[in-house]
């Protein structure tokens, strides 16, 4: 019966990689059949199947994001982010918190994630804005520069001024876009925590 | 009203279980829950990083038919002990200096 239950959770964790799983997989089966649990309290305490893998993958992504800061590559751990955000998302849609809770987190976190987008696009714009900008000055200069040397070099001073602004600051927006994305991250880990992950499993009366 | 473990306090208290003997993963968590009252899904974490940092080392032992994973402290583990067991003879002194006071 457990071996069942288990079999079912197992369908639902493809997301982990397989020795991660079965090592998670053996530790529950040990706890379920050390403690002598029935179907009943199997299910009490867990849940279905399908609330229980939700919960362990919550946990796994949560957990692998913390320890991932030197030998994960970047594109890989932002992957596994936008899954675990993704995961979190989903969790609350399906939870058993009370509706209007789950409805205001999810309201909240789009909400912080369309302000995320929006700051990014803002930037984002500026920049490219400015780099074309200066650019343009820059050309329009030499060909002014034909018509009248003063012009021509107040554009081509203006668009070097722009470009140089823009090579200069690159960096810093590139860093704070990082930031702003690792402050996300951290939010919604923090809803995954609270009201998702380890308070989600029962304590064992 | 309870008081939330930290982790070095949950990692201490599972090394320390096990300078007694190697023991199989029901034993700890029972025994965390007990007396901390922490469940089983946050000592997976807590026993896998342990193992992960070289703390701790598993064996496979069979029981009934199916295995059982043993948890060993390795050296590197009973000195990482040592070292939270002093940080936690200071921080004890220091809270038990504070609340003291407050008696008074």
């Amino acid at each position: 019966m457990i071996k069942e239950y288990l079999t079912a959770v197992r369908s639902y964790l493809n997301d982990i990689p397989a020795d991660e799983r079965e090592e998670l997989l053996q530790f529950y089966e040990e706890q379920m059949l050390d403690a002598g649990y029935t179907m009943e309290e199997v299910k009490e305490k867990y849940g279905s199947p399908k609330q229980f893998a939700r919960s362990l993958k919550i946990e796994y992504f949560i957990e692998s994001d913390e320890v991932a800061d030197e030998d994960m590559p970047t594109s890989k751990r932002t992957k596994n982010r936008v899954t675990l955000i993704w995961l979190i998302v989903l969790g609350l849609f399906a939870s058993p918190i009370l509706i209007p809770v789950a409805i205001g987190l999810v309201l909240a976190l789009i909400g912080a994630f369309i302000g995320f987008l929006a700051i990014i696009f803002g930037i984002y714009v500026g920049i490219i804005g400015t780099l074309a900008g200066g650019l343009f000055a820059f050309v329009n200069g030499i060909i002014l520069l034909w018509q009248s040397v003063p012009t021509g070099l107040l554009f081509i001073g203006g668009g070097l001024l722009l470009t140089g602004l823009v090579v200069f600051f690159a960096p810093i927006v590139w860093r704070l876009t990082r930031w702003l994305f690792e402050m996300l991250v951290q939010f919604v880990k923090w809803i995954g925590h609270r009201y998702l992950g380890k308070n989600h499993v029962k304590e064992a009366q | 009203m309870n008081i939330q473990v930290p982790t070095v306090v949950l990692d201490g208290s599972v090394l320390a279980v096990l300078t007694k003997e190697d023991t199989y993963g029901y034993i700890i968590t029972k025994a965390m829950q007990e007396l901390l009252g922490v469940s089983e899904s946050t000592m997976y974490p807590v026993l896998r990083r342990l193992k992960r940092d070289g703390y701790l080392e598993t064996y496979d032992k069979p029981f009934e038919g199916r295995n059982r994973r043993y948890y060993h402290i390795t050296e590197v583990g009973v000195t990482h002990l040592n070292e939270i067991s002093q940080a936690w003879v200071d921080f004890r002194g220091a809270v038990d200096s504070l609340l003291e006071e407050s008696d008074d």
